[in-house]
């Protein structure tokens, strides 16, 4: 009887695969007919009106909903399951229904252009979406990629057998975000486009279609996601980087547990992240600390040296980088036409002289632009060797950690790790989801710090 | 969950992990088929039809080959209209069976579950955390490596615009006087009137036998504009109906050097502007600063070039209403372009004088004319720009625009262009009168020998012109009486052209003649450029630059070489 109610049920997901599959219907673009005979002219197209301003609020308010709701999921309520179903429900409004637009990630080039460019106001969604997240993280750490944002929660849902990163491989791939951000936000508030959103490799998935660059990006974060856990929030995303800076001030952050860890290293493996910081293992050695004082001493002396170095050379990346603002492109293209250095014309550059405007005015404006991108190049050279010195001085480190607890900046608040931790279930009195008997529950008692020296030596498994 | 749910549940989901995951690897299979069908077989690439195109330009009025193709490009439409929907839907499909796909992975996880057991992973490493961060700092500074490898390689190409001082030598450093005189910037020369005094005109050559022709080069597009020259560039416009050209050739050598069109946005098409045979759509002579070589076009392209043909600046001051065509020269004075916008008629006040910037093409100053559509071209006389039109001679300030003295004199359809001579400003009323003008109030008419159609040319104190009739009149420019007269026969459109040893005249019919420039008449050459012309000559080193109605000559004098 239970062997034919199986197969039902089997066969039933199996037929709603398949009606889900073929259930899907939408309009097609091609390329359209020519009436040289009949002399027809086409309609012209009409541009999509933009988002009502309603409906813009009603983002707004959807988002604030789905963060408190993350925020309470992973700090309070402690619940993975709430969270996944949260972040679905980010994945179909933010990513499918919104296709990916607006997005906190894509955000901060409104900001950053709003702050560079006086012309520029910002809008009030971008403002929201690109700040409140940040104002969660100083308080309670990066919530905002636990539950409400569908790019993470793409990715979360993705892993499926998530392999460990070597911890020195993780320290220098996610300089490669800071980077990013430095760029990114070069690029926004100097007018050369939100490289963020051109390259995101998730757009072609939430929208169904894309160049065929992003879309191949898209399918290998897609498959590299299989097997290491949020590569894209890890290692490429800016805005997790503003997140973990917000994030490494929270109070009300995720804590593996809210009592006392026993450092029983069942939650050692549970983050397919790295973002779990085991406990030290022995008092240090202060007799034997020279070489690790030299070394700090030589990165903090050379971190100034660096810094100046990346202003400098961000100062000529600068000038590089300002050809992909289209004045500067176009500059550039006349000058070369002008010198004789290319032959013919370009679209633009035709159009541009059919305007009867002087090159001269645009040559004008085209420098003051590369200006801008120069001082804009040295501040992002100085920000990205800031990083740097800063990782290198960090990692020469040593802290003193006395219990296994989420890294604030990297945790990402998925909640992942609260179900390995035995502390949990008898804080809850529940057995992996399941009540514990009574007469177990009774005599269940969380150890504390007092009671941990009376019990029996709990020494940590393996470390002798 | 009882341990027998558990295992049920378990098996459902891997079932349907399994086929959420055939089903997967059959839709990508489909799609990656239906992409490569819609590359081989595409409309936008169909051979067939690209074939039977071909086809179709060889027998441009088979019937039966249009039908046929419509018929297949019927037949490929539909064959990618089902490509696209079916690419469409497969991708939709993908996207829900991987969801299926997840959503049951996740649940074999669940159901699979075992807990971790520290026991089996061994004891911890004492040092693990500082190897760690040693090879953590040599990975960070890996990283900072390869920006600064980026940086270093993104550097080598900076963004290249001119530098500040090649714009300011443009700008700052315009020809001077003496190169302005020396050269034939404009209409009829760089005063304007005709003459030339450093010139000789040759003779001994004929056009039609080739005697004396150093070389004769076919003009691309036609037009009845001039030529002008800068140092060895002659440069000429033409127009086809498609586009307006302006040509440089080269003085020695004949070769066009290089021909630029010009790209006006959004402006009238050349062949929006109505326009009779007599004018045609290039009839404005360019004229050029030595920096610069400005156009205009009958309808309304305005446009600046360098002398290596790239366009600087160009657009349309409109679509003139001129029942003939429009035909006024450039005027270029200073940093100024001049043009004598006169179209329509005297109450619908749509004419105006409009000076533009010659290096940016904005309009420096514009003022309206009560006057009706006219041929004429501005002057440049003391200072001022003269511009005749009907019924109004006005005087312009070329700073501002601002009328200095004005004249209700002239009638008809005023083509003559206004000269001085003798210290006059000399007008024309077409066929009627000549004024000699001293700050706009009349000091001599002229009723005998008045021109219909080309302007006077004068040395100052003689006046030349010519009537429809042919008649080749002498006029003292002091007195305005009549020295003599001559019928030459023929019609002539081009102005006399005033040279130190004699006076050129070119007839409609391309008969070109020689006359002494004195106080009676005397022949020195005549003889034929083999084909008709309406354009006015240009002499420089002993030779004349003429254009005809297909080709651009150079005449001189037979066996000699000038320098």
């Amino acid at each position: 009887m239970r062997t034919v109610r199986g197969r039902w049920l089997q066969w039933g997901v199996f037929a709603v695969l398949c009606l889900a599959a073929f259930s899907v219907f939408g309009v097609q673009r091609f390329p359209p007919p020519e009436f040289t005979e009949t002399g027809h002219q086409l309609p012209s197209l009409i541009s999509i009106p933009p988002r009502s301003l309603l409906w813009q609020y009603f983002d707004v308010f959807v988002l604030l909903v789905v963060l408190s709701l993350s925020t309470w999921l992973a700090l309070k309520k402690r619940s993975r399951n709430g969270l996944v179903w949260t972040g679905i429900f980010s994945i179909l409004y933010f990513g499918f229904y919104r296709k990916g637009c607006i997005c906190a990630i894509g955000a901060i080039q409104n900001i950053a252009q709003g702050v560079f460019d006086p012309t520029y106001i910002v809008p009030f969604t971008a403002l929201v979406f690109g700040l409140v997240p940040i104002a969660f993280a100083l308080f309670f750490g990066r919530t905002f990629c636990a539950g409400a944002c569908p790019h993470g929660a793409l990715q979360d849902l993705l892993l499926i057998k998530p392999i460990n990163i070597p911890n020195w491989l993780e320290h220098g791939l996610r300089m490669l975000a800071y980077i990013y951000l430095g760029l990114a936000v070069v690029f926004a508030a100097t007018g050369g486009g939100y490289i963020i959103c051109q390259y995101d490799p998730f757009i072609p998935i939430f929208r169904l279609s894309g160049d065929t660059f992003m879309v191949i990006t898209g399918v290998i974060f897609l498959l590299v996601g299989m097997f290491v856990g949020r590569p894209y929030c890890r290692f490429f995303c800016p805005y997790g980087v503003l997140l973990g800076m917000g994030g490494s001030f929270s109070k009300w952050r995720v804590r593996i547990t809210p009592d006392t860890c026993t450092k029983c290293r069942l939650c050692e493996q549970s983050c397919p992240f790295n973002a779990i910081n085991k406990s030290s293992l022995a008092e240090v050695d202060a007799s034997n600390l020279g070489p690790d004082k030299r070394r700090l001493a030589w990165l903090l002396v050379l971190a100034p040296l660096l810094i100046a170095g990346g202003i400098y050379l961000g100062g000529h990346t600068g000038k590089t980088m300002a050809r992909k603002h289209a004045r500067v492109n176009l500059a550039e293209r006349i000058h070369f036409e002008e010198s004789g250095k290319v032959v013919g014309t370009t679209d633009a550059s035709a159009a541009y002289r059919g305007t009867g405007k002087p090159l001269d005015e645009l040559f004008a404006e085209a420098g003051k632009v590369r200006d801008r991108y120069v001082l804009a190049g040295r501040w992002a050279g100085g920000w990205i060797a800031l990083v740097i010195a800063g990782k290198l001085v960090s990692l020469a480190m040593r802290r003193r950690r006395p219990d296994y607890e989420a890294d604030q900046m990297r945790c990402v608040a998925c909640a992942r790790c609260y179900e390995y931790c035995p502390q949990e279930h008898l804080r809850r009195q529940t057995l992996y989801g399941i009540p514990m008997p009574l007469a177990m529950a009774e005599k269940a008692v969380a150890p504390t710090p007092a009671t941990l020296g009376k019990l029996e030596p709990v020494e940590p498994v393996g470390t002798k | 969950m009882k341990p027998e749910h558990r295992k049920l549940c378990f098996q459902a989901a891997q079932a349907v992990a399994i086929a959420s995951a055939v089903f997967m690897l059959l839709a990508g299979g489909v799609l990656i088929a239906n992409q490569f069908a819609g590359k081989v077989g595409g409309m936008m690439k169909s051979q067939e039809i690209s074939h039977l195109q071909a086809e179709l330009k060889k027998q441009p009025k088979n019937e039966q080959l249009k039908d046929h193709i419509r018929l297949v490009d019927l037949h490929l439409r539909r064959n990618t209209f089902y490509q696209l929907e079916l690419s469409f839907n497969t991708t939709r499909a993908l996207v829900w069976s991987l969801v299926i796909l997840l959503a049951s992975v996740h649940l074999v996880r669940t159901f699979r579950a075992t807990p971790p057991n520290p026991l089996e992973w061994g004891p911890r490493d004492t040092g693990e955390e500082r190897q760690s961060n040693r090879i953590g700092r040599y990975a960070v500074a890996a990283v900072f490596g390869f920006a600064i490898a980026a940086g270093v390689m993104v550097s080598i190409h900076p963004v290249q615009l001119p530098g500040k001082q090649a714009t300011v030598e443009v700008v700052e450093t315009p020809a001077t006087a003496a190169e302005l005189a020396a050269n034939w910037i404009s209409f009829r020369g760089p005063n304007g009137r005709g003459q030339f005094p450093a010139a000789t005109i040759p003779v001994g050559w004929d056009g039609a036998t080739g005697k004396g022709v150093l070389w004769k080069t076919e003009v691309p597009l036609p037009g009845l504009s001039s030529p002008v020259r800068w140092d060895n560039a002659l440069f000429l416009t033409g127009s086809s109906k498609d586009e307006n050209r302006l040509f440089r050739f080269d003085v020695e050598s004949g070769a066009l050097v290089w021909s630029s069109a010009v790209k006006v946005l959004n402006g009238p098409k050349p062949g929006d502007a109505k326009v009779n045979d007599g004018t045609g759509l290039a009839a404005p002579t360019p004229v050029t600063d030595g920096r610069r070589v400005y156009v205009m076009f009958a309808n309304g392209d305005v446009a600046a070039f360098t002398l290596a043909g790239k366009q600087v600046w160009a657009k349309s001051v409109g679509l003139p209403e001129n029942s003939y065509g429009y035909s006024a020269s450039l005027l270029l004075h200073e940093d100024k372009i001049f043009i004598q916008y006169d179209v329509g008629s005297e109450e619908d006040g749509k004419s105006k004088m409009i000076a533009l910037d010659s290096r940016t093409g904005q309009e420096a100053w514009s003022v309206k004319r009560e006057v009706g559509g006219g041929w004429t071209s501005p002057a440049l006389i003391d200072n001022q720009v003269v511009a005749a039109g009907n019924p109004w001679v006005v005087s312009y300030d070329p700073a501002t625009g601002k009328e200095l003295w004005k004249a209700n004199l002239l009638h008809g359809d005023v083509a003559p262009s206004p000269i001085q001579a003798g210290g006059f400003v000399v007008v024309t009323a077409p066929g009627a009168e000549m004024f000699g003008l001293k700050d706009g109030k009349t000091v001599w008419t002229l009723k005998d020998g008045v021109p219909e159609t080309s302007s006077p040319g004068s040395d100052g104190q003689r006046i030349y012109v010519i009537s429809s009739g042919g008649a080749l009149t002498c006029i003292d420019a002091a007195t305005g009486k009549v020295k003599w007269t001559e019928e030459l026969g023929e019609e002539g459109y081009a102005s006399p052209v005033v040279a130190s040893n004699g006076v050129l005249i070119v007839q409609r019919n391309g008969t070109m003649i020689v006359v002494e420039n004195a106080d009676a008449f005397k022949q020195l050459h005549k003889a034929e450029l083999g084909e008709a012309c309406d354009a006015t000559p240009l002499l420089h080193n002993g030779r004349i630059y003429i254009r005809g109605q297909k080709h651009l000559y150079c005449l001189g004098e037979p066996n000699v070489t000038t320098q």
